[in-house]
C-alpha cells in the first residue's frame, strides 16, 4: 500500500533523527491526525499543535505513531514519467518540429506509468 | 503614507534632488570664501578649496548613483511579485481542480507560456539595475549520441533576430562554448555555479572565451549564465549528481554593466525557482492535493 504524504514525512523525520523509533518517547498524535481532513486549515491546525509542543519542549526528541489518514489524491503523479532530457526534447519538438521528433525517437525512455 | 508626504518622499529620494542640493552647497561655500578672502586669496586656501571640491563632487556623483540603484531595486519588488504570481497561477490552473491536466503536450505549452512571461520580467529586472537593454534566454539541454547540446527554448523577446536565419545548436561539455561549460562547473569560492564576463571581446582576445555563435558581439558583449538544475540527493560526486534542465542567460551589449555580486545571486535565485516550477509542471515532484 502506498504511504501517505504524512507517513512519508514522518518516516523522513524519524530517519533524520538517526535513532530507532522504540528508543525515544512516543508522542501520540491520534487526536491531531484523526482531525486532519482535506481542509487545509486543519492541516494548519495540526502543524500549529506540533509547533506549540516543540516550543514547550524544545529538547525533546519525538517520534510519531502513524494512523491511517484520509486518502489524498496525488494529481501530479498522474503526469507521465519521463526523464528531463525527454521532457526537454518534447518541449523543443513542440516548437521546432521534425528535427527534435527524430531525436525523441532515439532517446531511451523511462517507464511510463 | 499621505499623498503630501509621499510626494515629498519621492522628491527627496530622486537623485536630482541630491545633485541640486550639492551644487547649492558648493556655490554657497564658494561665495563664503570669496566674501572672506576675495581681496587677496591665499595659495593654500585655494588648493584646499579645489581639493575639497573635487572630493565632494566625487562623493555626490557616487551617492547619486547609489540612490538611483536603490530606487531601481525598490521598484523590482513589484516585478518579483509578478513572477511569483505567474508561477502560482499557472500551477493552480493546471493542477488545482478535479480534473488536473496530465497531457504532456498541454503542460509543455503552458510551461512555455509561463516562462515567456517570466523571461520578460527578468529582462525588465536586469534592464532596470543596469540601465541598459538586457536579453534573457532559457536554453534546454538535450542529448544526442551521448553528446549534450543546448537549444534556445524561450527568450524575453519574441521573434528575435538572433534566431534567424539559422538556429544554433550549442555543444555542451566540448569546450566549444565556454559559457555553458564554465556554468556547469562546481565552485569552491561559495558563489553559485555560473559563467560571468563583463567584457566578452576582451576575454576572447585572451583566448579565454569561445562561442559557436559567430559574431556574437553583434548581439551581446557581456553575460551571466547559470544552470537550471537541482541536486540528486545521494548521488553527490557521481556523474548523475545534478538533474540539469538547461541554462538561464542574461546578456547585454554594454560592457561592465553586469556584476558578479547581487546580479549573479538574483539570476541564480531565479534559475532555482524556475527549476522547481518546471519540475512541478513535468510531474517530477509528487504533490498531494486534498
Amino acid at each position: 500500500m502506498d504511504m501517505t504524504l504524512l507517513q512519508r514525512t514522518i518516516k523522513q523525520f524519524i530517519s533524520s533523527q538517526h535513532t530507532d523509533i522504540d528508543s525515544v518517547e512516543l508522542l501520540h498524535l491520534a487526536d491531531i491526525i484523526a482531525s486532519i481532513s482535506k481542509n487545509s486549515n486543519e492541516w494548519n491546525a495540526a502543524a500549529t499543535l506540533l509547533a506549540a509542543d516543540h516550543e514547550r519542549n524544545p529538547g525533546k526528541r519525538m517520534a510519531f505513531r502513524c494512523y491511517p489518514t484520509q486518502e489524498l489524491k496525488s494529481c501530479i503523479n498522474e503526469v507521465p514519467r519521463m526523464s528531463t532530457l525527454e521532457w526537454n526534447t518534447r518541449a523543443l519538438a513542440r516548437i521546432y518540429g521534425a528535427e527534435f521528433e527524430e531525436v525523441l525517437n532515439h532517446q531511451p525512455r523511462e517507464a511510463h506509468k | 503614507m499621505k499623498l503630501t508626504t509621499q510626494k515629498l518622499s519621492n522628491i527627496t529620494a530622486n537623485p536630482l534632488f541630491l545633485v541640486g542640493s550639492g551644487i547649492s552647497s558648493i556655490a554657497a561655500f564658494m561665495f563664503y570664501l570669496y566674501d572672506k578672502y576675495g581681496s587677496a586669496p591665499g595659495v593654500i586656501s585655494s588648493i584646499t578649496f579645489y581639493g575639497t571640491l573635487a572630493v565632494l563632487s566625487l562623493g555626490y556623483v557616487y551617492s547619486a548613483r547609489i540612490r538611483s540603484e536603490n530606487i531601481a531595486l525598490r521598484g523590482l519588488s513589484e516585478v518579483f511579485f509578478e513572477i511569483n504570481q505567474i508561477y502560482r497561477d499557472k500551477l493552480r490552473e493546471q493542477f488545482c481542480s478535479d480534473s488536473p491536466v496530465t497531457d504532456p503536450e498541454n503542460l509543455l505549452a503552458e510551461e512555455e507560456l509561463a516562462l515567456k512571461g517570466v523571461c520578460q520580467r527578468i529582462a525588465a529586472i536586469f534592464s532596470s539595475v543596469t540601465n541598459r537593454r538586457c536579453m534573457v534566454t532559457i536554453k534546454l539541454v538535450t542529448s544526442e549520441e551521448r553528446k549534450c547540446f543546448a537549444h534556445t527554448y524561450v527568450r524575453s523577446q519574441e521573434l528575435c533576430n538572433r534566431d534567424t536565419p539559422d538556429r544554433i545548436k550549442y555543444a555542451v561539455g566540448s569546450g566549444a562554448n565556454t559559457g555553458f561549460d564554465t556554468a556547469l562547473a562546481k565552485r569552491s569560492d561559495g558563489l553559485p555555479s555560473h559563467f560571468y564576463s563583463a567584457n566578452l571581446p576582451a576575454l576572447e582576445k585572451q583566448r579565454g572565451y569561445s562561442n559557436q555563435r559567430q559574431h556574437y558581439s553583434r548581439h551581446y558583449r557581456s553575460t551571466i549564465v547559470v544552470p537550471i538544475r537541482g541536486v540528486n540527493k545521494g548521488k553527490e560526486s557521481t556523474p548523475s549528481e545534478f538533474d540539469l534542465i538547461g541554462f538561464l542567460c542574461v546578456d547585454t551589449m554594454s560592457l561592465n554593466r553586469l556584476n558578479e555580486g547581487y546580479h549573479l545571486f538574483m539570476i541564480s535565485a531565479l534559475a532555482s525557482q524556475m527549476y522547481n516550477f518546471m519540475s512541478l509542471m513535468r510531474g517530477k515532484y509528487t504533490v498531494f492535493v486534498g
